[in-house]
């Protein structure tokens, strides 16, 4: 892809600084309907040089990341590579082989695909055994020992520590010119900070371009040679490290002096709110505190020390074990209801996965919190609600039109002053935040801080849980500092500052230097009932187990024509799910696929007569394929192009292509040729050649799924999609492709199915969608994508079929059929399911 | 990302106002396609044609509030068929043709509990077992037809009089359904509106997150969403056993199609979420009802009536997708 104008590229002098800059941003925005997120970006990066952009949450950092990365599309401005214009519609593929490489906050990584494979999706040097070991290399580059990863885990088996890990070695890459870092250091321990710095040293040496984002001072101090300050979406200052003086960048940062943001502090405290003794819960142990009327406590630490399950255990959103809680005197109990009838508050970090009703007006997302005093006889008193909403509104400031409005159509400060309202109207004893003012402007901000300081006054207690070390310091009367779980310091009064909590922080994650991080190596079992083909095993048992007691009841089962006709079915019934399997591994589903073979049949009833020439039943054969695989290749673009849910775009299809059937063969007629019956029942090596052409695909696609980049590009797809667009796999192309094969395989197994049926049927194939998906599920993919294997899938086929042919020996009757294809579904599915859900959880 | 966070969506169209809201669009189909079912076959506006559809739309309108409400729950109900075909065959078969009255209401409301349970287990396969719903639903609905076949012995069988001529009937000239699809839906429309049950599965649907958060059972509601369906499904099973007195044994197997069209059709999008709209999903059924016939009525066969529904729906999902500013 040619994303570069011709102008040849500079060569960049390695180990000095060159006077052209690798990258230089011109006049870039980046708006949302009115509100700029980006505003009239200009900066330039030099090769050699650490360039650090410091700002608040929600300033604008990762806006200007992704606007370079290609990730979100400009909305004017200039960005040049090396002198040369990117266009503005640069694929993140092409922007990404031209040199610019992106550490993501959350890191950009396919959860159901292993390290390597998650290396080897952005970069082909890391193939077969030399790949291996240099991908091994990187890593240990990258990673202390207490976070080595190996190669062979799953993605989704790390902790967030190990994924940062992945993350930057999947950045370093195929040699970056330009290195972006977004918050790295977030879930790391001071060793790990060193580490990552003395790598950031080595690559700066190699003169790429670093771009360290983050909101954290005290490192970019440290690391940065030139430091860009950004707010409300504007690039306030840029100038060398060493020529700014901290207090300077935090008041650009803050955008006027501290003591202005924050409101005074309290003078005395009063009687004590809630006390905590001794808890312990999942991810914390033995922390004690006491929040007294008129005093903000704040809780801090590195990413995931256990302060945020520590709050959210307050809050009854997460388990706690020993140890106790009493809010004024009196203990509640477990889950959200008790804490909130206790009068407990909370407002989520994630606003928007946890806070917001998106798609709901101001006054229902009010409402959705104060249901209990709303109440009467179960009904919620429209006119009261619509005064709580107001009142709010008027209370808090909110910038909207009405009650009325979407909550969707206020800026996200305003979004967060109706949440923090919402849990302050319940009028409770304590009001926990975490992250109040994550991705607030400076005024909402402000307000949020004055309104917390205000009910602190008025005697709630108030906890609030911050990695920001400047609004712990001007918010808060003491912060407790978290590390492993556990409080390793408290600062009150004066200590309460950005410096001492930040240097709290190092100090305690320093102390446990030595301790390594628990390797999370799965039981064995457990990893093996999780595997991709433990299933096999399992399903080809039961298959014998069905056949064999068949066979004992019936002596007509284990006939040669009994045989052979079952083992056709099953290639059929095999071929068909491989084509369910192909669109279920990218995380959709292919109702079409019985149908399908349906229509072949039909097809073939009419342009595959009896009468036809051997080498013109071939010819025809192969059109007839053709033109399935043709509908697959439609029905993908259909779905992909005019972004169609697949279960219902392909229900449509499912009765569509019915229709067509019906519509050509009202009744059954027409007789198809003989010689596509003997053609794929002729025996070869005892084994009928409909059989061999089964198994041949599922082994040659399982094949290209775990041993080729196309088949980890159809699994990242599923894993991940949007990952994967960060990355740059195409995740609509791949999507397309696996259509084009289900309708490929459904159109082969139509044609096998022809030759079986022998004329033109209407309904022949409708069942095998059921069936399909079936087999694929009791193979054990994972049906929301990213997971699965044709092999398991065609041992689940087989099961199938010999159930089936079986029942039919058996007399029993088709009823019986339908119910024991429902309960394997439902029992198969429901076991994976639970198997996987347990290791995850 | 911060992009979302600041973006002020507008709504789209802001001209025409009835295109902004789900039932303003799908009255709009509807008007659009009574003036071309009145252009191109006046007789299917008759009165007599109008009320011979009525029932049908009735009763399909009942379904499609059951997948409604399972839409709106981000999930996908398959098992409508099967529901539908079970309770038709016990309606036959059960109480018998000569049956009384209160014996027949007593079935009814087995039945009712039986299309019920039916949801249960179809909401603890997806809450507790966290199976997706399709899967699920799919695996209930080949259960419950294979029971439907085997209790039926794979031969239909006649409805209760008493039962048949109730929902034949008409009060004040119309026809009996249609006062029960009317109740039905006043009853869910007023019961998301105002009540608090109502107002917290509405929350639920838009983000269950947030409502956990806020301390309202998620799981509870999204069993209950699968066991109202199902007992809608089963409501529906048993009008449509008494209407066509003899019913076929896959009766159902229609209503799959049928009742997620007249969602889409009422352009509630798929994907679920807080702002679907039940009286668009029965304008929905009543437009693919009127469609159905006026197909019928052209001379056109079943094979295309099942083609123009494959282009109905897969043209409303785009439509939706298009239209509805909040889809990602």
């Amino acid at each position: 892809m040619n994303i570069i104008a011709s102008k040849p590229p500079m060569v960049a002098q390695a180990g000095s600084v060159s006077l052209e800059p690798a990258l230089s941003l011109i006049e870039v925005s980046k708006a949302y309907g009115e509100a700029y997120a980006l505003k009239h970006a200009t900066l330039d990066f030099f090769p050699g040089e650490i360039h650090a952009i410091i700002g608040e949450n929600g300033a604008g950092k990762s806006t200007l990341i992704s606007a370079v990365a290609g990730v979100v599309p400009r909305s004017a401005g200039e960005i040049r590579l090396n002198g040369n214009p990117i266009d503005k519609d640069a694929s993140i593929d092409g922007i990404r082989k031209a040199g610019v490489a992106v550490v993501f906050q959350h890191p950009a990584l396919l959860p159901d695909l292993t390290v390597l494979e998650n290396l080897q999706l952005v970069s082909d040097e890391f193939s077969g055994t030399a790949g291996r070991g240099k991908a091994e290399k990187l890593l240990a580059m990258v990673a202390t020992d207490h976070l080595r990863v190996e190669l062979g885990q799953r993605v989704d088996t790390l902790t967030l520590a190990r994924k940062h890990v992945v993350e930057i070695a999947r950045a370093l890459a195929g040699d970056p010119k330009v290195l972006f870092l977004d918050e790295p250091t977030e879930p790391f321990q001071a060793q790990d900070v060193e580490k990552l710095f003395s790598v950031l040293r080595q690559v700066r040496s190699r003169g790429v371009a670093i771009i360290y984002v983050s909101h954290r001072l005290h490192e970019m101090q440290q690391i940065a040679d030139r430091i860009s300050v950004i707010r409300d979406g504007e690039i306030v200052d840029s100038r060398p490290a060493s020529a700014f003086t901290t207090k300077e960048i935090v008041t650009l940062i803050a955008g006027r002096p501290i003591d202005q943001v924050f409101p005074p502090k309290a003078e005395q405290a009063g009687a004590t709110v809630l006390a905590v003794d001794n808890l312990s819960g999942d991810g914390f142990a033995g922390i004690s505190l006491h929040v007294a009327a008129g005093e903000i406590v704040g809780l801090t630490g590195v990413e995931g020390q256990g302060q945020r399950e520590f709050i959210r255990a307050l809050a009854g959103l997460q388990s706690r074990g020993s140890g106790t809680i009493t809010l004024n005197g009196a203990p509640y109990g477990t889950g959200v209801n008790a804490a909130r009838a206790a009068g407990i508050a909370f407002v989520s970090d994630d606003r928007h996965a946890e806070g917001l009703f998106s798609e709901l007006t101001i006054q229902a997302n009010v409402g959705a919190g104060l249901m209990k005093t709303l109440a009467r006889w179960g009904l919620v008193r429209g006119a009261d609600e619509r005064d709580s909403a107001s009142a709010i509104i008027s209370d808090m400031n909110v910038r909207a039109e009405g009650t009325q409005s979407p909550i969707l159509s206020l800026s996200g400060g305003n979004q967060q002053k109706v949440l923090v309202g919402r849990e302050i109207a319940t009028r409770p004893k304590v009001l926990l935040a975490d992250e109040p003012t994550k991705g607030v402007d400076i005024g909402a901000r402000s307000e949020i801080y004055r309104k917390l300081r205000a009910i602190s006054s008025d005697g709630v207690g108030v906890v609030v849980a911050a990695s920001d070390g400047i609004e712990l310091e001007g918010l808060c009367d003491r912060v407790l500092v978290f590390a492993r779980g556990r409080v390793v310091r408290e600062l009150a009064g004066d200590e309460v500052t950005d410096h001492l909590i930040t240097g709290a922080n190092l100090s305690a994650t320093g102390l446990r230097e030595t301790k390594t991080e628990p390797v999370e190596a799965p039981v064995k079992w457990s990893r093996l009932l999780g595997g991709d083909h433990f299933p096999i095993a399992v399903l080809a048992l039961l298959t014998a187990a069905i056949i064999f007691a068949t066979s004992r009841a019936s002596e007509f089962f284990l006939t040669e024509l009994s045989i052979q006709s079952m083992i056709i079915f099953m290639a059929i019934l095999t071929i068909v799910c491989l084509a369910q399997l192909c669109v279920v591994i990218t995380g959709g589903i292919d109702l079409s696929t019985g149908p399908l073979m349906g229509l072949v049949v039909v097809s073939a009833s009419y342009l595959l007569p009896d009468s036809l020439e051997p080498a013109q039943l071939v010819l025809w054969t192969l059109l007839v394929l053709a033109g399935a695989t043709l509908f697959g290749l439609l029905q993908g673009l259909l779905i992909v192009g005019l972004r169609l849910p697949a279960i219902t775009a392909t229900l449509g299809t499912f009765v569509g292509l019915q229709g067509m059937s019906l519509l050509l063969r009202p009744t059954p007629g027409g007789s198809i040729a003989m010689g596509l019956a003997d053609g794929f029942s002729a025996m070869f090596l005892w084994v009928p050649l409909a059989a061999w052409l089964a198994i041949g695909l599922a082994l040659l696609l399982e094949l290209v799924l775990f041993r080729t980049d196309f088949g980890r590009r159809l699994r990242a797809v599923g894993s991940d999609p949007d990952q994967c667009q960060r990355i740059g796999v195409n995740a609509g192309r791949m999507s397309v492709i696996s259509f084009t094969l289900s309708g490929f395989l459904s159109g082969l197994a139509g044609i096998i199915l022809a030759g079986q049926v022998g004329m033109g049927t209407a309904s022949a194939g409708v069942d095998y969608t059921l069936m399909s998906i079936t087999a694929v599920v009791l193979g054990g993919a994972a049906v929301t994508g990213g997971r699965g294997s044709f092999l398991a899938t065609m041992a689940g086929a087989l099961l199938i079929q010999s159930t089936i042919s079986a029942s039919s020996f058996l007399q029993a009757d088709t009823a019986l059929q339908y119910c024991i294809v429902g309960v394997l579904t439902l029992l198969a599915a429901g076991s994976f399911s639970l198997v996987r859900h347990r290791k995850a959880g | 990302m911060s992009g979302s966070v600041l973006s002020a969506r507008k709504l789209p169209l802001p001209g025409l106002s009835a295109l902004n809201s789900t039932v303003g669009r799908a009255s709009l189909a509807v008007v659009v396609l009574l003036c071309i079912g009145g252009v191109a076959a006046p007789s299917s506006l008759s009165s007599t044609a109008l009320l011979s559809m009525l029932p049908f739309a009735a009763m399909l309108a009942i379904a499609a509030i059951g997948q409604h409400i399972v839409v709106q729950q981000r999930g996908l109900d398959l098992s409508v068929a099967g529901v539908i075909s079970l309770s038709a065959v016990l309606v036959t078969l059960l109480p018998g043709v000569e049956a009384g009255a209160w014996s027949v209401a007593l079935y009814v409301l087995l039945l009712i509990a039986v299309g019920m349970v039916a949801g249960i287990v179809n909401g603890l396969f997806v809450t507790i077992v966290r199976l997706p719903p399709l899967v699920t639903t799919i695996g209930v609905n080949a259960v419950l037809i294979g029971i439907a076949l085997v209790a039926s012995g794979g031969v239909p069988s006649k409805a209760p009089t008493v039962l048949s001529s109730a929902i034949i009937g008409k009060t004040l000239g119309i026809p009996n359904t249609l006062y029960v699809a009317a109740l039905i839906a006043c009853a869910s429309i007023g019961f998301m509106n105002v009540s608090v049950w109502g107002r917290k599965f509405v929350a639920v649907a838009a983000n269950a997150t947030a409502a956990h958060a806020l301390g309202m059972p998620v799981t509870l509601y999204r069993i209950g969403t699968y066991a109202a369906a199902g007992a809608l499904y089963a409501i529906a099973g048993v009008l449509l056993a008494g209407f066509l007195s003899t019913p076929g044994l896959f009766l159902g197997n229609d209503y799959i199609l049928w009742t997620v069209a007249a969602v889409v059709v009422g352009t509630n999008s798929i994907g679920g979420g807080g702002q679907g709209s039940v009286m668009a999903t029965v304008i929905g059924a009543f437009f693919l009802t009127y469609l159905s016939q006026l197909v019928l009525g052209l001379g056109f066969d079943r094979s295309l009536q099942q083609i123009i529904q494959a282009v109905i729906i897969i043209g409303g999902v785009a439509l939706t997708g298009l239209l509805n500013p909040n889809r990602a």
